[in-house]
C-alpha cells in the first residue's frame, strides 16, 4: 500500500488527520508531522525522515503539505534524494478522507496522487448559492 | 547599494516565510540571490529552490567568490539577498560590497550556537561577526516575519 504522510507548519496537519479520524477513522500507512518554531533543518528533517520509513511499505509515499514552497513541502523534497515521494501542496480535508477511506492495496502512487490532486480541487466550492 | 532591497540571514534559504511574507513585504523584488557555497555545489537544492521562486521573480544560487564578483558590478533588479549565515555576510562586507542592512530570520540552535533571541540562537564567532556589522554602521535587525517587532540586533550585544 502507497504510504500517506501529512506534513505542516505547527500543528495542522495532526489536527487536520484527527479531524478526519473524527469522520472516518484512522488511515493505514498513515502518518504526520509539524515544523515548530524551535526546530532547525537538521531536527525537522530527522522526524520527517522518520515518518516516510514508518509508511513506506515499498509502494511508496505521498505526500500532503501544507503550503507550496513552505519548509513542509521543502523538507520532504529534500527526502527525494533517497525515497519515493509525491509531493502535492494546499491540502485539504476531503483529501485526508479520500486517503483514508479509498487507497487500498491495488491503488498505485500514480493513481493516488492524480486523485488526491482531483478531489483537492473539486471539493472548494461555494455552499448554497 | 542601489537596488538591494533586503538581505536576510536564514539557514532554510527560501521557504514559506520567505515567498508568503517577505516577498509581499517588499514587493518591488523581482530578483532573488541566495548566496551560499554548499547550495552553488548541489544541483538537487538549486532545483528546488528555483522551483520555489513566484513567477515573476528570478534567481540565482552563487558561491561568495562568484557574488562578489556580481555585485561589484552593481544590480540592474531590486534584489533580496538571502543568506545562510552571518559568515557569508562579513565575507561580502570586507569584499567591499555595500549593504547597510541585514534582517535576521532564521538562525536555529546547532552545535556551538546559544540562545541569542528567542528563536534566534548564536556561536560566539557569530556574536562577534554581528558586534563587527553594528560597529561599521549596518542596520542589524531580527525580524522572523514582517508582522512581528523588529528588534535591534545592537541592543542585544554586550
Amino acid at each position: 500500500m502507497v504510504g500517506i504522510i501529512v506534513v505542516s507548519h505547527g500543528l495542522f496537519a495532526s489536527e487536520a488527520v484527527k479531524s478526519a479520524a473524527m469522520l472516518v477513522g484512522r488511515g493505514e500507512r498513515m502518518a504526520c508531522e509539524g515544523v515548530l518554531e524551535t526546530d532547525t533543518p537538521e531536527t525537522f528533517y530527522k522526524r520527517v525522515h522518520k515518518i516516510v520509513e514508518e509508511v513506506d511499505g515499498g509502494d511508496g509515499v505521498v505526500a500532503l503539505v501544507d503550503l507550496f514552497g513552505g519548509t513542509p513541502n521543502n523538507t520532504v523534497f529534500q527526502l527525494k534524494r533517497e525515497k519515493n515521494v509525491r509531493i502535492i501542496t494546499g491540502f485539504n480535508l476531503p483529501m485526508l478522507i479520500y486517503a483514508i477511506t479509498e487507497r487500498s492495496e491495488e491503488t498505485t502512487q500514480d493513481e493516488l496522487v492524480k486523485a488526491l490532486m482531483s478531489v483537492g480541487a473539486s471539493e472548494i466550492k461555494e455552499f448554497g448559492k | 547599494m542601489k537596488n538591494l532591497e533586503f538581505t536576510r540571514i536564514d539557514d532554510r534559504l527560501i521557504h514559506g516565510q520567505v515567498v508568503a511574507a517577505w516577498l509581499h513585504a517588499y514587493s518591488r523584488v523581482e530578483h532573488i540571490i541566495v548566496i551560499d557555497d554548499k547550495t552553488r555545489q548541489d544541483p538537487f537544492m538549486q532545483e528546488m529552490f528555483s522551483q520555489l521562486v513566484p513567477a515573476g521573480i528570478s534567481i540565482e544560487i552563487r558561491s561568495i567568490a562568484e557574488a562578489v564578483e556580481l555585485l561589484k558590478g552593481g544590480l540592474e533588479k531590486p534584489t533580496m539577498i538571502i543568506v545562510k549565515v552571518p559568515q557569508t555576510i562579513k565575507a561580502l562586507v570586507d569584499a567591499g560590497i555595500d549593504i547597510d542592512f541585514v534582517n535576521i530570520g532564521g538562525m536555529g540552535m546547532t552545535p556551538g550556537r546559544k540562545k541569542f533571541f528567542q528563536n534566534v540562537s548564536t556561536s560566539p564567532e557569530e556574536n562577534e561577526i554581528l558586534k563587527e556589522l553594528v560597529a561599521k554602521g549596518i542596520k542589524v535587525e531580527i525580524q522572523i516575519i514582517p508582522a512581528q517587532k523588529k528588534v535591534d540586533v545592537k541592543s542585544l550585544l554586550k
